[in-house]
């Protein structure tokens, strides 16, 4: 904390090693909310980069008495929201399911427990597909909640939106992901 | 039979949003409800696997250098704006290299093997240097009986 502290002190001057690693430090912590938001990597790295640049261009009015995360995660989450997608990105990349029956074959040889394998592999092709295709808002509450570990209250001031409407939207996320892991196993 | 509880409270009992009073309700209710125990059994699953979803991201190869890019870009705007920032990072990179050097040179100089190393170039000399200076002495002695028969 106060290496990190000092880390921003410096990038409050300016100085160039010190904002390559701030920024080296949360790259990953970045493009994964990005990721979990879009489910596109070329969205997600352009997202992250945006947020480089706010942060820089507003590094000066950050308060170093408080903790450097929650800022940048604010910066993060809006700039997730306000980014306007050219192409809908809902595309499933091509190697996809080869890739899965990959996963599927190596399952086949190698493990005893078969069709309880098969079907963890099945549920989570299908949580993969179905977060894809869920409403932006829905991934980005997911992302807050499941990834950076956020209570809903926490959530709703980050969003600034009604704390039951937060509590919504997981719930219709996940019942969405349900009654097509329902159809699926009914298929 | 389709089970008329609001299936909104398995979700919370789930991820243990539940008030108290909701949740004795809704445990006795799952006791005999197997709708509703096949329903929380899927709802976790849900969870692990959106869990290892988020956490099974591939970070691509150009994040790293993005990350530098967009630093080294941002840096140089400023310096353009400013001069004493360029002065800064420049003097901040000498120091950097100069830092680089002076510890390069502290690994070779407790290099446990430059002893040996001296040693093995020391006896190669001392090998050829006997050689070497009759090789030289003959050398001279030639060349001075050249230059007498010449002045001769």
């Amino acid at each position: 904390m106060e290496i990190e502290k000092k880390l921003i002190s410096r990038c409050k001057n300016y100085d160039k090693s010190s904002f390559m690693e701030l920024f080296k430090i949360y790259e990953r912590y970045l493009y994964r909310i990005c990721y979990s938001y879009t489910q596109n990597e070329q969205d997600s790295l352009d997202i992250v980069q945006e947020i480089y640049i706010k942060v820089f261009k507003n590094i000066l009015s950050f308060d170093e008495a408080l903790p450097f995360r929650p800022w940048l995660r604010r910066i993060s989450v809006n700039s997730c929201l306000n980014f306007k997608r050219k192409i809908k990105s809902n595309v499933i990349s091509l190697n996809y399911e080869y890739a899965s029956e990959l996963c599927l074959e190596d399952t086949i040889v190698s493990d005893y427990n078969l069709e309880e394998e098969v079907e963890k592999k099945e549920f989570k092709k299908i949580i993969k597909a179905g977060l894809k295709n869920l409403p932006d808002n829905y991934r980005m509450v997911i992302a807050l909640r499941y990834y950076d570990d956020l209570s809903y209250l926490e959530i709703s001031e980050l969003l600034k939106r009604p704390l039951g409407s937060i509590k919504t939207d997981l719930y219709r996320a996940k019942a969405i992901l349900k009654r097509q892991l329902e159809s699926e196993m009914e298929a | 039979m389709c089970c008329k509880i609001d299936k909104e409270l398995l979700y919370a009992l789930d991820d243990k949003t539940i008030e108290p009073l909701e949740k004795i309700f809704i445990e006795e209710h799952i006791k005999y409800c197997t709708n509703c125990q096949k329903d929380l059994k899927l709802i976790a699953i849900i969870n692990e696997n959106i869990k290892d979803e988020l956490f099974d991201i591939e970070f691509p190869d150009k994040l790293s250098i993005i990350s530098q890019l967009v630093a080294e870009n941002c840096i140089s705007q400023m310096e353009n704006v400013d001069l004493k920032y360029k002065i800064h990072n420049i003097i901040d990179t000498y120091k950097g290299i100069s830092k680089v050097i002076t510890k390069s040179s502290v690994v070779y100089k407790n290099n446990p093997y430059n002893n040996f190393i001296n040693n093995s170039i020391g006896a190669t000399f001392n090998f050829i240097k006997v050689p070497i200076k009759h090789m030289v002495e003959n050398k001279i002695n030639e060349m001075n009986i050249f230059k007498k028969l010449k002045l001769g």
